[in-house]
This record gives structure tokens, C-alpha cells and sequence, in this order.
């Protein structure tokens, strides 16, 4: 624990953005996996802890992680009663290490730690807190780790996003969700570049276009990097890599027609034009009775509802996150 | 990442440079679908004005990429390092006023030659193409007797015409990739008999052929091989 001080520079600084690990100086080798943002009840938990089990069956140790500070209920989509010990007993120190807090699920390579309970004292973790988790994240013993972060653009929310290999936002074919999608990603997008410069000016420059009613008369991320580039060369073309590196994957769910499906390509052309980011649409998720059902016997659908379409479709999704591949139009059910 | 003013076609169109016509129809329904107003993926995030002005970007790229001709001259200033300023408006010459009417002993010289080597004066360029009278008036000043119809043949008349392929699979409702296949003489990567004759019947009535005819003459080409 010499490092801490160390570390704690680290885990903001570039370089570990970059190669998104975040290893502390843990031995954790695997991935991250995040799921978070948008609106609430858009079926992030659910796809979640779904992705966890499909995962889990290739062999591979897959941790859950409930990072839904004051929302958490992994622990119910995976069928487990409430545990006996979880992330808030880590987070106030009642346990010195993440192992243990870890519960095993009943299912095999899947193990999970489960949220906090109490809203108030958890869900406003302070940064020393934030900072002793992502640390400690770095010494599980795992193939991948999954979190998820519930809805919201906290800080917190957005930072552990940052540090995911695959950053998933879920949506649904709503304005209400989609616009929420948006409003996160914006937030994402930007503290990730606020991350990566000092420079003063610049920082407030972001600041500023964030309103877009700015005087700059900047409307979009695109032209605020080209701005920006206009003024600092060397900043503008890391902002440009940073862009490119960027890429968040999105998964449409209840999806109930043809058009549902494709309103997911055309968020892919709109962040495209609008951030200048290329988001990954992994997948959708059709609307489906047996989701609920499940939902209501508290079991995992997968496990619950191996062959129907919804099943199916995450298996899909679950290949395109690992292969780092888009949904292709020929595959669409 | 440029600002929508300073991409060009394929960047706007959200396409490689070495899109088939496939993607190029699709990316164009795609956009139109997206920023057409009321979608869902603009909502809060690009004002009407906003998405007039995408739309219009996209309407522009995709007229020049999808017909080939014009795709080639784009090509070819891209290629020659035009910035996207000098790239629009975008022109191809007006054929010349006194450009022979396709008659038959011409076609008949060129028709054996293999793609390269034939030649065919520029296409007018229409923006917007009123089908029936353009093949009307095109019809009158050509003859095609003794004209075999294969699928180069096809292909020159098409772009003589002014007609894109994309237009021509978005009015008959045939699958672009068999159009293109048709024209390429790919027989191989062609629909079963049946379907084929209908397709070409079809699209030789579009040219304002002789739909009998040219099915005959395909068919033979296509046995052939
Ligand atoms: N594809 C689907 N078909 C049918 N119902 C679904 C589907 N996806 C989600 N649901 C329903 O939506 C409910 C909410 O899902 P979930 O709890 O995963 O949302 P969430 O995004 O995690 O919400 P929160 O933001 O509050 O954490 C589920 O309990 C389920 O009943
Ligand atoms: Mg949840």
C-alpha cells in the first residue's frame, strides 16, 4: 500500500486511460465491463448480469460487480437472496479486502458482489472511497469483471465507465431514453477529455461548450476539437486520438419492430456526426414476455429461457463485445 | 472527424470509398431514415435546421456516388488531392451537342471489346431523372438493331441514359447486387433462371428495351458460360 499516493495520480493520468485496464498495481490481467447511464429501468441490470452468465459459460471467471450505489439488485436478477455481506461493508471498512465481500452465485466461474444497501451513507461516496475500490478491483482473481453502474451521470458513475475496456450504454426506443443516452454520453465524453489536459484555458473552454448556447458559438464536440486544435495544436490532435479510442457500444433494448432495430444504426450515424465517435451497436434485445416472467420468478432468462429470441440475441451480443464487432444486418433475427 | 462542411461524399455518407452500390443505397436510406425529421436518434440532439443541412449534404453525395460515372470523376479529384471546396458543386460535362445517336453498326464494333477499351461519350447527368421521358427521347434517336444485349451492353446504355442503378433497383424493386451482377456478366453470382428472365424483362422495360429481346440475347450469353 506504499503506492497509494502513487497510484492515485495514476489512475487519472492517461496512460491508464489508455490501456483502460487500470491496473493498480493488482494482478488483474482481464476486462472491464460497464454498463451504466441513461435513464432507469432501461434493463441495464438485467442485460448485466445476463452478459455475466453467458460469459461464465465459455469457461472464464466472471466477477459481478453491483456499483449501483443506492439501486442495487444484481443479486435479485441472478436469483440469490439478499447477501450477507456487500460492497457497503467494503466501503466502510468493515472488510479490509474485495475478496471479501464476494459471494459465490450457484452458478459456475460466476461470482458476484453485491450492492450497497444503504442509499444515503453509499451512494455519495467521496473520491478516497472511489479511489480504494478501483484499487482494489485491480487484485481480483478474475477473467472479467462486470459492473454495474445504474443510471445517473455522477462523477463516480462516469469515472468508472472511463476505466471500463467496454463501456455499454443500454437504450430503449423512447425519447425520454434516448435523450438520456445522449446527456450521458455527453458527460462521458467530455469529462474524458477534460482528464487528459492541464491546460487551464482549455479546460475552461470545455467547460463552456458543454452549454450549447456557448458564446463560442461551438455546437458539437466535433467542432469544439477542431476549435480547440486552432489553438493548441499538440492538444487538439491528443483530443483527436482520444476520439478515435473512444468507443462506447450500444445495446438497444425492447425492441418491439424492424424500426426499433434500426433506431440503434441510426444513433450509431448521429453520434458519428454529432461527437465524432464511432459506437459500437452491438446488439438488441427484443421486447419479450419471457423477459419478465423470469424478471418475476427472479431467475436469470438465460438460464430460465435458454432458447427464445431475447436469449438469443444476448448471446450475440455477448460474441460482438468480445470480438470488438458491430451487429450485421444480415444477422438481425 | 472533420465538421459536415469539410467531409466529403463517402465521409458523409458514412461509406469506404470501396462501397458497393449496395451500401451506397443503403447508407442514403439510412441518413434519409435518420435525419428525414422525427427520428428518434436526432431527439435532443440536432435541431430541424440541423438536419436540413445534413440532409442536404447527403442528398448531394449521394447523387454523384450512386451513379457510376459520376462516382468515377469523384474518384478521380479525390484521388487528385481536390480539397472538399474545389470538390462542389460538383459538374460533369455536358456531352457534346453533337454526340452521335448510338446506332447499330457502332455497337456492334464495340460489343466483343472487353470493358476497357470501350468507349461511350460522357452521360448527361440528370438530377433529376423523369423516367419516362428520358428513355422516351433517348429511344427515338437510338436504334439497336442487330445489337446483342449483354451485360456491358446494358450497362453503357443505362448510363447513357442518365439512369443510376440505384434508381433503377429502388423502381423495380430488384436487388441491387443483381443488378450490378447482371451488368458485370458475373452468371454465377445470378438468380435461378426463372427469376432472372423476370428481373431482366423488368429491367430492360425500365431502359425502355425490348424486353423479349433482350432476354433472349442475355440468356444466350448466360447459357454460354
Ligand atoms: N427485453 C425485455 N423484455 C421485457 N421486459 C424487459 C426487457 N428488458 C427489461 N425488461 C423489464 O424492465 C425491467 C427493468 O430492468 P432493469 O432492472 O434491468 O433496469 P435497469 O436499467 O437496471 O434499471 P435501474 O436504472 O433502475 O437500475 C425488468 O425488470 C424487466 O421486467
Ligand atoms: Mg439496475
Amino acid at each position: 500500500m506504499a503506492k497509494i499516493s502513487g497510484l492515485e495520480v495514476n489512475w487519472m493520468s492517461s496512460e491508464v486511460l489508455n490501456n483502460n485496464n487500470g491496473n493498480g498495481n493488482g494482478s488483474f490481467k482481464g476486462q472491464i465491463w460497464a454498463v451504466g447511464g441513461g435513464k432507469g429501468g432501461t434493463g441495464k441490470s438485467l442485460i448485466i448480469s445476463n452478459l455475466g452468465i453467458c460469459l461464465s459459460r465459455t469457461g472464464r471467471d466472471v466477477l459481478l460487480v453491483d456499483a449501483d450505489l443506492g439501486g442495487a439488485n444484481l443479486h435479485s436478477c441472478l436469483g440469490n437472496s439478499f447477501p450477507s455481506v456487500t460492497l457497503s461493508d467494503f466501503i466502510r471498512k468493515k472488510v479490509s479486502s474485495i475478496k471479501d465481500v464476494t459471494i459465490d452465485t450457484g452458478i459456475p466461474h460466476l461470482s458476484l458482489i453485491s450492492g450497497a444497501e444503504d442509499y444515503l451513507e453509499v451512494a455519495n461516496t467521496n473520491y478516497a472511497q472511489k479511489m480504494r475500490l478501483l484499487r482494489q478491483i485491480t487484485f481480483v482473481d478474475s477473467d472479467y469483471i462486470l459492473l454495474d453502474l445504474g443510471a445517473g451521470t455522477t462523477f463516480n458513475t462516469l469515472d468508472f465507465f472511463l476505466i471500463a475496456d467496454s463501456g455499454i450504454i443500454v437504450v430503449t426506443p423512447e425519447p425520454t431514453s434516448i435523450e438520456n443516452a445522449y446527456r450521458f454520453i455527453k458527460s462521458v465524453f467530455y469529462r474524458r477529455l477534460k482528464k487528459i489536459v492541464r491546460h487551464q484555458g482549455v479546460r475552461e473552454i470545455i467547460v463552456e461548450v458543454m452549454d450549447r448556447k456557448n458564446e463560442l458559438g461551438i455546437k458539437t464536440p466535433v467542432e469544439l476539437i477542431n476549435y480547440i486544435g486552432l489553438i493548441n495544436n499538440d492538444i487538439g490532435q491528443r483530443f483527436k486520438e482520444e476520439v478515435l479510442k473512444f468507443r462506447p457500444k450500444l445495446i438497444m433494448n425492447n425492441v418491439r419492430s424492424r424500426a426499433d432495430i434500426n433506431v440503434g444504426f441510426s444513433i450509431k450515424s448521429t453520434c458519428l456526426k454529432y461527437f465524432g465517435i464511432n459506437i459500437a451497436y452491438v446488439g438488441y434485445i427484443e421486447y419479450d414476455e419471457s423477459v419478465w416472467q423470469a424478471v418475476r420468478r427472479r431467475k436469470p432468462f438465460l438460464l430460465e429461457y435458454p432458447n427464445t429470441r431475447p436469449a438469443k440475441c444476448l448471446e450475440r451480443i455477448t460474441k460482438n463485445i468480445i470480438m470488438n464487432k458491430d451487429i450485421e444486418e444480415e444477422f438481425i433475427l | 472527424m472533420k465538421r459536415i462542411e469539410e467531409q466529403n461524399y463517402y465521409e458523409i455518407l458514412e461509406i469506404k470509398q470501396a462501397a458497393s452500390y449496395k451500401e451506397i443505397e443503403d447508407a442514403y436510406k439510412r441518413a434519409k431514415e435518420t435525419y428525414s425529421g422525427g427520428s428518434l436518434a436526432t431527439y435532443s440532439l440536432f435541431t430541424a435546421e440541423e438536419c436540413k443541412e445534413i440532409l442536404d449534404a447527403v442528398e448531394d453525395a449521394y447523387r454523384v456516388l450512386s451513379f457510376s460515372k459520376t462516382r468515377e470523376e469523384y474518384n478521380r479529384r479525390l484521388a487528385a488531392g481536390l480539397s472538399v471546396e474545389d470538390l462542389k458543386p460538383f459538374h460533369i460535362e455536358e456531352p457534346a451537342k453533337t454526340m452521335q445517336p448510338i446506332v447499330a453498326e457502332s455497337w456492334k464494333e464495340i460489343a466483343p471489346a472487353s470493358k476497357e477499351t470501350l468507349q461511350c461519350a460522357p452521360a448527361t447527368i440528370k438530377t433529376d431523372v423523369e423516367i419516362p421521358k428520358a428513355v422516351q427521347t433517348v429511344k427515338e434517336a437510338e436504334s439497336f438493331e442487330g445489337v446483342e444485349f449483354r451485360g456491358s451492353i446494358l450497362k453503357i446504355i443505362r448510363e447513357r441514359r442518365g439512369l443510376s442503378l440505384n434508381l433503377i433497383a429502388e423502381k423495380t424493386k430488384i436487388n441491387i447486387n443483381y443488378l450490378e451482377n447482371i451488368e458485370a456478366e458475373k452468371y454465377h453470382q445470378l438468380p435461378a433462371g426463372l427469376f432472372l428472365k423476370s428481373y431482366l424483362s423488368q429491367y430492360a422495360r425500365f431502359l425502355g428495351l425490348d424486353s423479349k429481346k433482350v432476354v433472349e440475347d442475355y440468356m444466350r450469353f448466360y447459357e454460354k458460360a
